[in-house]
C-alpha cells in the first residue's frame, strides 16, 4: 500500500496503475487480477483514484487481448467510480469528464456489462469534441492538446465524433506530435501517437514509428507516458 | 478516510483528468508562443554563433524548433 500523503498518494497510485496495466499489456500470457492491483495500491483513495485517471485504459488488457475481467474486477471499477464521481453537469457539463466516461461505459458495454446507471457516471457522458465549442476548425496546436487529453478514448472499440476528427486531421496530430516531442512533452507526444495509432492501417503516418521508438526511450521513466507507447504499439497491431 | 482528505483526493484526481500539455516547457514553445517564437527566431538568424558552433545548434536549438515549424 502506497502511504504518501495526498495529493501525492493518488499521483503515485497512478503511476503505479499504469506500470501495472502496461505489464499486462507487453505480457498478454500474464493474468491481470485489477481488484487485486487496486487493493495493493490502496483502498483508501489511492488505488480508486488512480482507476478513475487512468480510466477506460484499465480495462485495455481485456479489450485487447483474450483475458476476461472477473466480476471483482468489475466490481473495482464501480467503486472507484463511486467514490470519484464525475462533476454535476450543472451550472455547465465537463467536456473531459463526459467524453471519459463514454469511453468507460462503451469499453464496459465491449466487455458485457452495462455501466449507464452507475452511480458517479457523467450524467452527460458523450463523446463531444476535444474542447468545449470546438468545431474541428481550431488551430492545430490547441486542437491537439486537446486531443491529448482525450487519449483514453483511443481504443479500437471507441468509435465516435472524436475519432472521426483525428481520422480528418491525421496531419495536425503529427504536427502535434513532432511539436510535443521538441518540447521533450513526452508525454502528450505519446498520446498524440496513440491517436496516429488507431488509424495506422487505414492512414499510415510514416513517422509514428521511429516516434514511437524515441519515445520509448526518452519517457520509459514515466509510467504514464510508458502506457500511451505501449498502448499506441499495440492498438497498431493488424489483429486489431 | 476523513473529509478533507476525501476532498483534496478529488481535486487532485480532477487535475490529472484535466492535465493537458506540460506547460513547464520553454515559453517559446508554448501555443500562444508563436510570435515569440519568430522574434528569439529572427534574432538568433542575425547573431553570431559562438565558438564555431553552428548557428542550428545555437540556443538550445531555437532555430531547429523554426524549422521544424516552417517545414509544416
Amino acid at each position: 500500500m502506497l502511504t504518501t500523503s495526498p495529493p501525492a498518494r493518488v499521483e503515485a497510485a497512478t503511476r503505479v496503475l499504469a506500470a501495472s496495466v502496461t505489464r499486462a499489456l507487453n505480457s498478454p500470457d500474464h493474468p491481470f487480477p485489477l481488484a487485486r492491483r487496486v487493493a495493493e495500491i490502496g483502498d483508501d483513495g489511492g488505488g480508486p483514484g488512480a482507476v478513475r485517471v487512468v480510466g477506460a485504459d484499465v480495462l485495455a488488457p481485456y479489450l485487447l487481448g483474450d483475458r476476461v475481467p472477473g466480476h471483482d474486477d468489475i466490481e473495482a471499477v464501480r467503486a472507484a467510480v463511486r467514490e470519484f464521481p464525475a462533476p454535476p453537469p450543472a451550472p455547465h457539463p465537463d467536456p473531459v469528464w463526459a467524453a471519459r466516461d463514454w469511453a468507460l461505459v462503451r469499453a464496459l458495454a465491449v466487455l458485457g456489462v452495462d455501466a449507464t446507471e452507475w452511480e458517479g457516471v457523467c450524467a452527460e457522458a458523450g463523446d463531444g469534441s476535444a474542447d468545449p465549442g470546438a468545431t474541428g476548425s481550431e488551430p492545430w496546436p490547441t486542437w491537439a492538446v486537446g486531443m491529448a487529453r482525450l487519449s483514453t478514448l483511443a481504443l479500437p472499440h471507441l468509435e465516435g465524433a472524436t475519432r472521426t476528427q483525428a481520422l480528418a486531421r491525421r496531419t495536425d496530430l503529427a504536427r502535434g506530435m513532432a511539436r510535443a516531442m521538441l518540447r521533450r512533452d513526452h508525454h502528450t507526444a505519446a498520446r498524440l501517437a496513440r491517436w496516429l495509432a488507431l488509424d495506422q492501417r487505414s492512414a499510415p503516418e510514416p513517422l509514428l514509428g521511429s516516434a514511437l521508438d524515441h519515445l520509448a526511450l526518452l519517457g520509459v521513466d514515466e509510467s504514464r507516458t510508458a502506457l500511451e507507447i505501449a498502448l499506441a504499439r499495440r492498438i497498431a497491431q493488424p489483429e486489431h | 478516510m476523513a473529509m478533507s482528505t476525501v476532498h483534496t483526493d478529488r481535486i487532485t484526481v480532477d487535475d490529472l483528468v484535466h492535465a493537458g500539455e506540460n506547460t513547464e516547457m520553454p515559453s517559446y514553445a508554448a501555443p500562444q508562443g508563436a510570435a515569440l517564437l519568430a522574434l528569439a527566431a529572427a534574432a538568433l538568424l542575425s547573431a553570431e554563433p559562438d565558438d564555431g558552433e553552428p548557428i542550428e545548434d545555437h540556443d538550445e536549438g531555437v532555430v531547429q524548433n523554426l524549422a521544424c515549424a516552417q517545414a509544416f
